[in-house]
């Protein structure tokens, strides 16, 4: 294969990858309670935001085409929905094998899950619109107006639907604070009963000896199937220090803020793979992928986008898609 | 004996696959890429206007036929 004069930026682009690929391995750390099944984030996340920036790309190309009814904005609305569809779906997958690794099945209809599963229900409604009507400028009309409503639903159903859900397993604190990542505050005077997700805790007692500051807690899991008592505790430079797991799950007890003399706490439950990005190794090969996946969409929306063209030129009525 | 999902050389196994798809996906899109191009190239080559027949006719004017 003879090489072009523009092919030294996508050649780039695929060493680009390359090095984000060697870097997910081998540079970026393991992660505490996710071992090597935590690498995934490197390419999981990324390709899910920019499924989001694509479906929106997508919109706005369908608004401009009901705008002004070029029919090459319909183009480039189908490219950008198809390229987020497809990174949809790969991030559909590489969520399955985290999850087969750290909640020990593929699929186990998580909130998370499932809103991903519905989105791209609805993009695959869209495609079948398009290939069900035969009129090319009722279908662009129709699948327009359709794209638009589906790019409302997705920020709903990828950002707020899995954050609104108190039984998600997905670490959502690992990168954006949501309503349970501070935790709450319990006080042996007052409100000494509270609720962690979906977990009933109780406040039992405040402790503080030399180097130690521990809080005696008792939780109650759903349907009071199991009652433990928790010690978490905070070191003398008031950092956490142990860390004890929630009966049956993979979630750990941390104990955040603790005043042995006013008998008040802040404890908080901490998911696997929370604050990830606080490791500067992490983070840089985070942002590398997040560029490499972003030109990579750019590149397959402008391949896609230059086959529908020409399609359409050649068969101004009869676009297959 | 050592074998491939062995934990000290499992995470070498899962790199060196998906670096092997990802060169094969990248070398399969630079192909696609370049036929895309190249439609796209004789497409505009065929409709160019400076393909276009120029018009060669001119008009006259018969004065003489007003006077």
């Amino acid at each position: 294969m003879a090489l072009r004069k523009g092919d030294g930026v996508k050649i780039f682009l695929g060493l680009w990858i390359a090095a984000v690929i060697y870097s997910m391995f081998l540079v970026v750390p393991q992660y505490v309670g996710l071992g090597d099944a935590g690498r995934i984030i490197i390419v999981h996340v990324p390709v899910a935001w920019i499924t989001s920036a694509a479906f929106f790309l997508s919109a706005i190309y369908s608004s401009i085409y009901l705008w002004k009814r070029n029919p090459t904005s319909d183009v480039a609305a189908v490219a950008a929905a198809e390229v987020g569809t497809l990174y949809c779906i790969f991030a559909t997958i590489t969520g399955s094998i985290f999850a087969e690794v750290v909640w020990g099945t593929f699929w186990n209809w998580d909130p998370r899950e499932t809103s991903i599963l519905v989105l791209l229900l609805i993009y695959a409604a869209y495609f079948a619109l398009r290939s069900s009507v035969d009129d090319s400028e009722r279908r662009r009309r129709l699948a327009a107006v359709y794209n638009i409503f589906a790019a409302v639903t997705m920020p709903f159903l990828l950002f707020v639907a899995p954050r609104v859900a108190d039984s998600t397993l997905h670490p959502n604190c690992a990168f954006l604070q949501g309503s349970k990542c501070d935790g709450i505050s319990l006080s042996l005077n007052g409100a000494k009963i509270g609720q962690l997700g979906d977990v009933v805790i109780e406040l039992k007692s405040v402790t503080k000896n030399d180097t130690l500051t521990q809080a005696t807690i008792e939780v109650r899991m759903p349907g009071m199937k199991n009652v433990a008592t928790l010690v978490p505790s905070l070191d003398s430079a008031g950092k956490p220090a142990d860390r004890p797991e929630f009966p049956g799950q993979q979630f750990r007890m941390v104990l955040l803020e603790a005043d042995a003399t006013a008998g008040t706490v802040r404890v908080n439950m901490q998911a696997p793979g929370t604050n990830l990005l606080s490791n500067p190794r992490t983070l840089w090969v985070f942002l590398a992928s997040n560029l490499g996946f972003l030109a990579l969409a750019f590149w397959l929306y402008q391949i896609r986008r230059t086959i529908l063209q020409v399609q359409l030129v050649l068969t101004p009525g009869e676009m297959s898609i | 004996m050592t074998t491939l999902l062995d934990a000290g050389v499992a995470i070498y196994v899962a790199m060196t696959t998906a670096l092997i798809v990802w060169i094969g996906v990248f070398l399969f899109l630079l192909r696609i890429d370049h036929a895309t191009q190249d439609v796209a190239r004789q497409l505009n080559e065929r409709t160019t206007p400076t393909d276009m027949p120029q018009p060669r006719a001119s008009i006259q004017t018969n004065d003489s036929a007003h006077s």
